[in-house]
């Protein structure tokens, strides 16, 4: 049995008198993929965005490491080690890809010197060649892919102990989901923890151990992915015709 | 003597022109650099500009302080205003809004402008030019030294401004927060950090302005109202948020009003920065050469 190493529960978050969370509780274990799945507007992505330190939460406990997290500034969180790659890649578009990717190692420019900085920006250029190319180039001008993986890029450039990925496909093309989702178990494999939120169930069910669906802001079932990609239950609601 | 020739008069006014519209320019600046990380315009740009003279002022001509070592603690006092009209004027608001901003920092401007009165009454103050020289005559013009220091100083603020923003990494997190705050705050940029660093860059470079100026046209505690009037026409003119623009807009509007003045009458000279402003936002709100509005929602 793995430990955890994010914890939530009973995570309440309200948005004026509207709750976008009742009671939610997940966890995420050591060096694993969870997804959670849910159709528009389910709360996933005000999940992750009370765990990031976005939005607070008004109730619940949120322990990063055994250790709390909740009530923390986005940017302490991130100094924790967990980073969020935001819903609709959120890039600084009219910064090149080189600068928004070294922006996402801001917080390590006082501790880390400037060399190891630059041999994080190598990794990043072995994960996205095209990225290299493209170094350059103001980050508004590029095709939707390679704007989700300078995203990706400039998460990982914090060196997160724990990703969380906000609808990385959307509005991408199948190829390039499959090269998304192909990274995404890469950088699992090499050791980081992953948290996914997807609309593309299928998708995040393929490469999660552990999957959590959330309807109308509450987990309405939880299981292993392999399990909840055969039920008949959850292909009807999530999946299609397959 | 003869009457000047047309030809000299010409010259005389471009330099004049060029002189003031450098100061308009680094009020511009000043206006844009917190623009761009905040959206507020801030009222008390101008005062940053009388303070700078007035305490270069004190220093060199009271206190006797050489002018080279007066000038960068002039800069730094009034760069220090900046982060204190941060901190006790516009971070303590609560639920801040663009509009209530900008009303703090026009009673800002107010506060600022009546502590100059009480610390140096109303009389004008002078500094000596940076280097004692001859006027240089050029076609018949005279043009002072201190015009030179003027032109060269702002040019290169606005190089090094550039390069500041294009090649540190301050420079890119604030030009990130400014673009997106959201995410810059995903990877621990802290705008708080960021708004404070632009109110005490931005105050440095009105000082920078009241410090060259003040040799030429001595400065006084209330010029700072109409600096930051015509600073903002300036800012407004080049495009809200457009560093190039607002440069070639307080070079054009220095040169309007130094040539309203010379042809028309001297009276004129301080309308002709309002009457640009109206007719920019009546005609081309975006500015010439386009505001960093466009393309945003």
């Amino acid at each position: 049995m793995k430990s955890p190493i994010l914890e939530a529960e009973n995570i309440q978050v309200f948005y004026g008198a509207v709750r976008a969370l009742k009671h939610v509780s997940f966890h995420v274990d050591q060096g694993r993929i969870i997804s959670v799945i849910g159709a528009n507007g389910a709360g996933k992505s005000t999940l992750l965005k009370a765990v990031a330190g976005v939005v607070p939460p008004a109730e619940g406990h949120i322990r990063f490491e055994g250790q709390s997290i909740k009530g923390l500034s986005a940017t302490a969180i991130v100094k924790k080690g967990v980073s969020l790659v935001p819903e609709g890649r959120q890039l600084f578009t009219s910064l090149s890809v080189v600068d928004n990717l070294t922006l996402g190692a801001y917080l390590h420019y006082r501790r880390k010197g400037r060399e190891e900085i630059a041999s994080h920006l190598g990794e990043m250029y072995t994960l996205f060649p095209i990225l290299k190319q493209r170094a350059a180039q103001i980050a508004g001008t590029l095709s939707g892919g390679e704007q989700q993986m300078v995203s990706i890029g400039r998460a990982l450039m914090s060196q997160p102990k724990l990703l969380m990925l906000d609808e990385p496909s959307m509005g991408l093309a199948p190829l390039v989901i499959a090269e998304i989702m192909q990274t995404i178990v890469r950088l699992n494999r090499e050791g980081t923890s992953v948290a996914l939120v997807e609309q593309n169930a299928r998708a995040a069910l393929r490469i999660s151990r552990y999957a959590y669906v959330l309807e109308n802001g509450r987990v309405v079932r939880e299981g292993k992915s392999g399990e909840l990609l055969t039920d008949p239950a959850i292909i009807g609601d999530y999946l299609g015709e397959a | 003597m003869d009457s000047i020739s047309l030809g000299s008069q010409v010259v005389q006014y471009i330099f004049t022109g060029l002189t003031v519209g450098a100061i308009y320019a680094l009020v511009a600046l000043g206006f844009n650099i917190i623009y761009n990380v905040t959206e507020v315009i801030n009222f008390a740009q101008g005062e940053f500009v009388v303070w700078g003279g007035l305490i270069l002022a004190v220093l060199a001509e009271s206190l006797g302080i050489p002018l080279f070592f007066s000038f960068f603690i002039s800069v730094g006092l009034v760069s220090l205003v900046g982060t204190v009209i941060y901190w006790t004027g516009i971070r303590p608001l609560r639920q801040p809004t663009i509009l209530t901003m900008i009303m703090a920092t026009i009673a800002i401007s107010i506060i600022l402008k009546g502590l100059a009165m009480f610390i140096w009454g109303k009389d004008p103050y002078a500094v000596q030019p940076f280097v004692e020289a001859p006027p240089v005559t050029l076609w018949g013009a005279y043009i002072q030294a201190q015009t030179f220091w003027v032109l060269g100083i702002s040019v290169a603020l606005v190089v090094a401004l550039t390069l500041f923003y294009q090649h540190t990494l301050t420079g890119k997190a604030m030009r990130a927060c400014a673009d997106n705050p959201g995410a810059a705050g995903l990877v621990g940029i802290s705008s708080g950090r960021m708004i404070l660093f632009s109110f005490a860059l931005s105050a440095a470079l009105g000082a920078v302005g009241g410090a060259i100026i003040t040799p030429i046209t001595l400065m006084e505690y209330d010029r700072g109202a109409m600096l930051a009037l015509k600073g903002f026409g300036a800012a407004i003119l080049g495009g809200l948020g457009n560093f190039y623009g607002a440069v070639a807009a307080g070079f054009l509007l220095g040169l309007l009003e130094s040539f309203a003045t010379g042809f028309i009458s001297s009276s004129y000279k301080d309308a002709i920065a309002l009457i640009v402003l109206l007719g920019v936002l009546f005609a081309r709100p975006q500015g010439l050469m386009g505001s960093s509005l466009q393309g945003d929602e």
